[in-house]
């Protein structure tokens, strides 16, 4: 597609202004500064892609708008009319086919190129082919990073990183580093290898640590022997100090005995014995003298009064009678009661023998013995009387009822007779019927009353049926009752008939009836009975008699009781008097007895208690004169001894006796002592020998000597006990040391640690040589891949660019998922376009967009390419490559270039010479610019510059 | 004169630790600090129970020429329980415990024989009055001897039982280094009856007769590369006639293992398949613990789930509980995970992205005859570093294309995740 016309009906300065018709190659468009280049280039890109707000918006606020011919690659003309902005423009395009409105007519136009491709690459001004973010469309970066690494969505980067981490994470070479896994198992391996270097000394340690233990054993051993001597000094000075008390009281009680004057013998114990004789003597005579007393107390109460020896003859028969006082006592008390009882039921007997009868007293209830017939016979009296009484009632009963029904059946015949025939029937069916009857000739004529024909006819038969049937009825009620009269008066004669036979019943009966009752009296009088009993009231008069027997056995049975009660209380009171006889006193009353017994009892005790005190002194005075006996015989026998142990000590006192007691005594501790202290010494000594040298060196020392001498030795005990220790604890610890040497497996685990270590180590330097080379090999195939594997748009670029720097750089390149771009230059070396100077930056954009735009049309998608001043960074030479580069270009495109600068309107004609395409001046003044009006395209007749 | 025997045993290496593991718990680390120990042990209580006549240790003792004393003093222990019941220790040094050391060596029990570095010295064994063998041997000088020390035996004169006691690398065993290295020509040029070697760790008999030459191994492997059965050999002896017979005294085994993910397809059933692996390897008869080395391999569709951080840590922690509860335990080393997803590398290869160009360079260096200067000189501060160096391998053998590979799983895990 390219433009023929332009005309711009308001845009920004512009207001209907238009411009000669354009060229389908290269057109150059020259103008000053405000000529309206950049303003004529957003116009365009407005008519295509709609008019925003913008610095360009028409000035008198109109809305923008104007008209462009084009023709497209078939050679077709269209009209693209737009006015107004955003989605309320207008839009109208019209072609061969006609008019098409709206956005959907121009997008064939445009070829589905979108505003910022269009924009970035299509048409743009020397400041956006200076800019590289226009590059970053994301449609242009696609077409300028379509090369494939096949790596789908994975990231080479990361996948560079993680390696290049991975190798760092394994192992660094800086000597520094620490972190990385095998530096951290080089300094394990390093501390375990010094660990292994010092543990090797072992051998040796131990061989040293075994002669120092033999040499400490050696020092021990003389130490023992040196302390064993000190504790034998110090054992014997020790004795030495022992012994020197017992030394000293020796020579003392040596000395004491030689003053004392020697007695060769005296009684063994002899003061002992002769104390413990005159104990013995003073104990015998006091014993003596108690015994003396004794007897003379017990003779002088002997000689008192004695006891009442008639007494003491009674004191049995008391004593029983005094055992029995309590039996008495109740006896007497019972008898009491039993007359009591016998008054009471006496008066009982009284009154039953007044309820019998005058003619009962107590010989004839004695006598009277009925027996268990009498019940029989009463009874059977009793029952046949009570039958005829019974029979006698029925037959009287019999007849009475008989009369009654005799009465019953003439009053029924006389009002039989009297009624007539329908009385008996006046509760019966006639009536019934008649009184239906009678209701439904009532009904039959209110029906009629109510103009019911069917309903009157049918009460009125219905009355009349129930006439006749009441009619028939009356008949049969007749003949009825003639039947009914004639057999009640046969009923009548037969009830006369049964009275009649009742009656003589009744007489029968009674005459039986008065010939048991006068068996039964004659009974009663046989019996000795009131005749006038009946037979019940006989029954209980012999009751109440056997009661009256009963009580009458009672009270016999009480009187025998008295007077057995009566007899033994009376013969206890003559015993009592027998022995109150006995003791020469008066008898008592009965009721004397019991206090009199007491009395006796309480004096009888007396007596006893005073036989057996005189029995006892009796005894005493007997036991009191033989004891004085035994202790006058053993005092006499004591004094004998005491004289024969004074004769036996040589002595007649025994004053003397104890004096020479005393010097025997001394003499003989003094010996003893002095053998006592002997053998201790001895015994210190140890031996007999030894007891010699104690002697002599105790005879040489002095106690203060000694005492200094002991000291000394257990300093020196005491020194080398301390070595001695000193030595055991450090042979304990050299042992210790050895044992531990010997024990110990430090050397096995260093070493095990070491491969374990080494192990470990080989595992990551393989994982590391891995990750290395892996990194390694990937750098490679990344930087033979970006020299090898560019997009067709970057070769197309490279061929551009090194048209555009003369070769200076053959190739352009996109890294591998880089950010920027990379230019190669002729010796291979890479570079940033950020290092390239301005223009040569601008001839990279250039070279690049130029390869999109070629990329573009061969997707079969060409727009004019409005380029605004873009050549005036570039050198001469480089320039004139540019404007060849246009050219060529311009063969594919419609190009317009904008510029201000005469020199590019003079470089375009000097390097495409003829081919050269005339400029297009913007305004009128431009040739004066210029300075050539007549290679110049004049302005349309019709245009009115005011920019 | 009756049969009799003697018991042959070397690198004990005493008091050495375990190679490999990366972590331990406490019991486990009180197990394998005891675990040569516990080896030497059972060497005594076998001469004790055979009454063996004497006890032949045939160099490398101890780790290293800085014995630990704790080693020594167990070996004394041991030796003494011998000495005590009348057999006689007849070693000497190999280059691992040369004599050169300036270890302090501590006074061995009567009845045991040392013998010295550069002159063959011969101790005669006597029983009942007449001579039951004759022993030569010598010791190693220094940690690398050169010579060929057989050289230095001198003949078997005619009599008892002649026994060589040599530290030595017959026929240049790739597996150790080749110190005091000597041909089987060499050892039966003395005439002797039996060569008690040591210095080749896995046990075995080289030459049945005349002479019997005998390697009687190492009696506690101490990494994954000593697995299989260790201990000592007991020598059945009549007139001149030798029968050795192997005794096992290892007290925890080694084991390796693979799992192939190709056919699981989810985590459950990786560890599934581990935990019956894990229950298939059992440590021996007599032995208290097994270590076990358990790897993931082969390509699967479980790749991606193995490759979160943590997950094989997470399997690791469950199998070691598993295996810790088990009597005798079983340890689980470690899981490594050699996995690699279903990826179609040739058509990766094919194609005109990032990825293609980097398997493409990947691959121009596996080509390579040996690492490009620049990509070892990437490795080098480490691998050169002067404390790591001493404990990693040598960087040419990174050339190994198995790290190439690796380092291509681990970009493709990166970069196509999704295709994981």
């Amino acid at each position: 597609m390219w433009l023929r016309t332009i005309q711009v009906n308001r845009f920004g300065a512009f207001r209907d202004r238009g411009w000669p018709d354009l060229q389908p190659g290269f057109n150059l468009l020259f103008g000053p500064n405000e000529a309206g280049k950049t303003t004529l280039m957003m116009f365009l890109r407005g008519m295509f892609f709609g008019f925003g707000k913008s610095p360009y918006d028409p000035v008198d606020s109109s809305e923008p708008g104007g008209s462009l011919r084009l023709r497209d690659g078939r050679g077709l003309e269209w009209t693209l009319e737009r006015s107004g902005r955003g989605k309320k423009a207008r839009i109208l395009v019209s072609g061969p086919q006609g008019v098409a409105p709206g956005e959907a007519g121009l997008r064939p136009l445009l070829q589905d190129v979108s505003r910022p491709v269009f924009e970035n690459i299509f048409a743009f001004s020397l400041k956006e082919l200076q800019d590289l973010e226009t590059l970053k469309q994301r449609e242009v970066q696609h077409l300028l990073y379509s090369a494939s690494l096949g790596l789908g969505q994975v990231s080479l980067k990361a996948v560079e990183d993680r390696l290049h981490k991975q190798v760092k994470n394994l192992f660094l070479a800086d000597k520094r580093a620490s972190a990385p896994e095998i530096n951290q198992i080089l300094g394990e391996l390093a501390r375990v290898r010094q660990e292994i270097k010092e543990l090797e000394r072992q051998p040796q340690q131990y061989q040293e640590l075994q002669s120092k233990r033999a040499r400490l054993e050696e020092e021990i051993r003389q130490l023992n022997q040196e302390e064993a001597q000190a504790k034998n000094e110090a054992l014997w000075l020790d004795k030495l100090h022992q012994a020197v008390q017992a030394w000293e009281e020796f020579l003392l009680a040596q000395e004491a005995l030689a003053a004392l004057p020697r007695i060769v013998s005296f009684p063994e114990d002899g003061l002992a014995r002769l104390e413990k004789i005159q104990a013995g003597l003073a104990q015998v005579e006091e014993q003596r003298e108690r015994w003396l007393r004794e007897l003379e107390s017990a003779r002088e109460e002997a000689a008192g009064p004695g006891p009442d020896q008639r007494l003491l003859q009674a004191a049995a028969l008391i004593d029983a009678l005094g055992e029995e006082r309590l039996r008495f006592g109740d006896r007497e008390e019972e008898l009491k009661q039993l007359e009591g009882k016998w008054s009471v039921i006496n008066s009982r007997l009284q009154e039953r023998l007044t309820l019998l009868g005058p003619s009962w007293d107590e010989s004839r209830l004695e006598d009277f013995h009925p027996t268990l017939n009498w019940h029989l016979n009463i009874q059977e009296h009793e029952v046949r009387l009570e039958a005829a009484a019974h029979t006698l009632r029925q037959a009287e009963d019999q007849r009475r009822l008989r009369v009654e029904t005799l009465q019953e059946k003439e009053a029924a015949l006389d009002k039989v007779a009297h009624a007539g025939i329908l009385q008996g029937a006046a509760r019966s069916f006639p009536w019934g019927f008649a009184a239906l009857g009678l209701v439904l000739a009532v009904a039959a004529g209110a029906s009629y009353l109510w103009k019911s024909r069917d309903l009157t006819r049918l009460l009125a038969a219905g009355a009349g049926m129930a006439c006749a049937a009441a009619l028939v009825n009356f008949w049969q009620l007749r003949a009825n009752h003639r039947r009914r009269l004639a057999e009640m008066e046969l009923d009548k004669q037969g009830a006369l008939s049964t009275l009649n036979a009742g009656e003589s019943l009744c007489l029968k009966e009674a005459q039986r009836l008065a010939r048991l009752r006068e068996e039964w009296r004659a009974w009663l009088e046989n019996a000795g009975l009131d005749a006038n009993l009946s037979p019940t009231g006989a029954l209980a008069f012999i009751q109440e008699m056997t009661a009256a027997r009963s009580i009458l056995h009672d009270l016999q049975e009480l009187a025998r009781a008295r007077e057995e009660w009566e007899a033994y209380l009376e013969g206890f009171t003559s015993r009592l008097a027998g022995v109150l006889a006995a003791l020469g006193q008066p008898p008592v009353s009965r009721a004397q007895v019991s206090p009199t017994l007491l009395e006796m009892r309480r004096k009888v005790a007396a007596a006893l208690k005073l036989e057996e005190h005189h029995q006892q002194l009796t005894r005493k005075i007997s036991a009191a004169a033989k004891e004085l006996a035994t202790w006058e015989t053993r005092q006499k026998h004591l004094q004998e001894t005491m004289d024969h142990l004074l004769a036996a000590a040589g002595e007649q006192e025994e004053e003397g006796f104890r004096r020479r007691a005393a010097h025997f005594a001394a003499q003989r501790d003094l010996t003893r002592k002095t053998r006592d202290l002997a053998a201790r010494l001895r015994l210190l000594a140890g031996s007999e020998a030894a007891l010699a040298q104690l002697q002599a060196d105790l005879r040489q020392t002095s106690p203060e000597d000694l005492e200094e001498r002991r000291r000394r030795a257990a300093r020196h005990l005491q020194d080398l006990k301390a070595r001695r220790e000193e030595a055991l604890q450090l042979q304990g610890k050299l042992q210790t040391l050895i044992e531990g040497l010997e024990q110990t497996d430090a050397w096995s685990r260093a070493m095990l640690t070491e491969q374990t270590l080494a192990a470990r180590l080989r595992d990551l330097a393989h994982g590391w040589a891995v990750a290395t080379l892996s990194s390694h090999f990937l750098e490679q195939a990344r930087r033979l891949f970006e020299s090898a594997c560019q997009p067709q748009v970057l070769r197309r670029a490279s061929h551009y660019f090194e048209l555009l720097t003369e070769g200076r750089y053959p190739q352009v390149m996109a890294p591998l998922e880089g950010e920027s771009f990379q230019v190669i230059n002729r010796q291979g070396g890479h570079a940033p376009p950020e290092r390239l100077s301005r223009g040569t930056g601008e001839q990279l954009y250039l070279a690049l967009r130029f390869a999109l735009i070629r990329e573009y049309s061969q997707e079969g998608r060409s727009l004019p390419l409005i380029l605004d001043d873009i050549l005036v960074n570039f050198d001469q030479r480089r320039a004139r490559q540019a404007v060849l580069l246009l050219q060529e270009m311009s063969n594919s495109h419609q190009l317009l270039l904008f510029t201000c600068h005469p020199h590019i309107l003079d470089l375009v004609q000097e390097t495409l010479g003829p081919k050269a395409p005339r400029p297009v001046l913007l305004e009128e003044s431009s040739q004066e610019f210029w300075g050539r009006a007549g290679g110049c395209e004049p302005l349309a007749p019709s245009s009115k510059t005011d920019t | 004169m009756a049969t009799w025997r003697f018991v042959h045993a070397a690198d004990l290496h005493l008091d050495s630790p375990f190679v490999g593991l990366k972590t331990y718990r406490e019991k486990l680390a009180r197990d394998l600090m005891a675990a040569t120990f516990t080896a030497l042990q059972r060497i005594v209580d076998l001469c004790l129970e055979k009454e063996a006549e004497f006890l032949l240790l045939a160099g490398d003792l101890f780790d290293g020429p800085g014995r630990s004393l704790r080693a020594q003093l167990r070996l004394r222990r041991e030796l003494e329980r011998l000495a005590a019941a009348g057999i006689e220790t007849f070693m000497v040094h190999g280059n691992h415990d040369h004599l050169g050391g300036k270890s302090v060596t501590l006074n061995w029990p009567a009845g045991v024989h040392i013998f010295p570095a550069q002159q063959v010295e011969m101790a005669e064994v006597h029983r009942g009055g007449a001579t039951l063998s004759r022993i030569y041997g010598l010791s190693h000088e220094g940690p690398e001897e050169p010579d060929n020390l057989v050289r230095r035996f001198p003949a078997a004169t005619r009599g008892p039982l002649a026994i060589g006691l040599l530290h030595a690398n017959l026929d240049g065993s790739a597996e150790h280094e080749n110190y005091a290295p000597c041909a089987l020509a060499d050892l039966t040029a003395p005439a002797y009856d039996y060569w008690a070697l040591g210095h080749i760790h896995r046990a075995g008999i080289r030459r049945e007769a005349q002479p019997a030459v005998v390697y009687a191994g190492n009696p506690q492997g101490r990494h994954v590369k000593e697995a299989g059965p260790r201990g000592c050999y007991l020598v059945e002896v009549d007139g001149h006639q030798v029968l050795p017979q192997f005794y096992p005294t290892a007290v925890i085994g080694w084991e390796e293992a693979s799992v192939d993910i190709s056919s699981l397809e989810n985590m459950d059933q990786v560890l599934a398949a581990l935990e019956k692996t894990l229950e298939e390897h059992r440590a021996g008869p007599c032995q208290e613990g097994l270590i076990l080395r358990l790897s993931l391999g082969g390509r699967g569709p479980v790749h991606r789930e193995l490759k979160f951080p943590g997950a094989l840590e997470e399997i690791l922690e469950q199998l070691r509980e598993a295996g810790q509860s088990r009597e005798p335990w079983v340890w689980v080393e470690r899981l490594d995970a050699a996995t690699a997803p279903a990826w179609d590398l040739a058509a990766l290869s094919r194609g005109t992205d990032l990825v293609a160009t980097l398997l493409g360079q990947i691959d121009a260096a596996r080509q390579a005859p040996e690492i490009p200067p620049e990509i070892r000189q990437l490795l080098l501060p480490l691998y050169h570093h002067h404390l790591a160096r001493g404990y990693l391998p040598p960087v040419a053998a990174l050339d190994e294309p198995g790290l190439l590979e690796e380092v291509a799983a681990d970009l493709l895990g990166l970069l196509l995740p999704e295709e994981d």
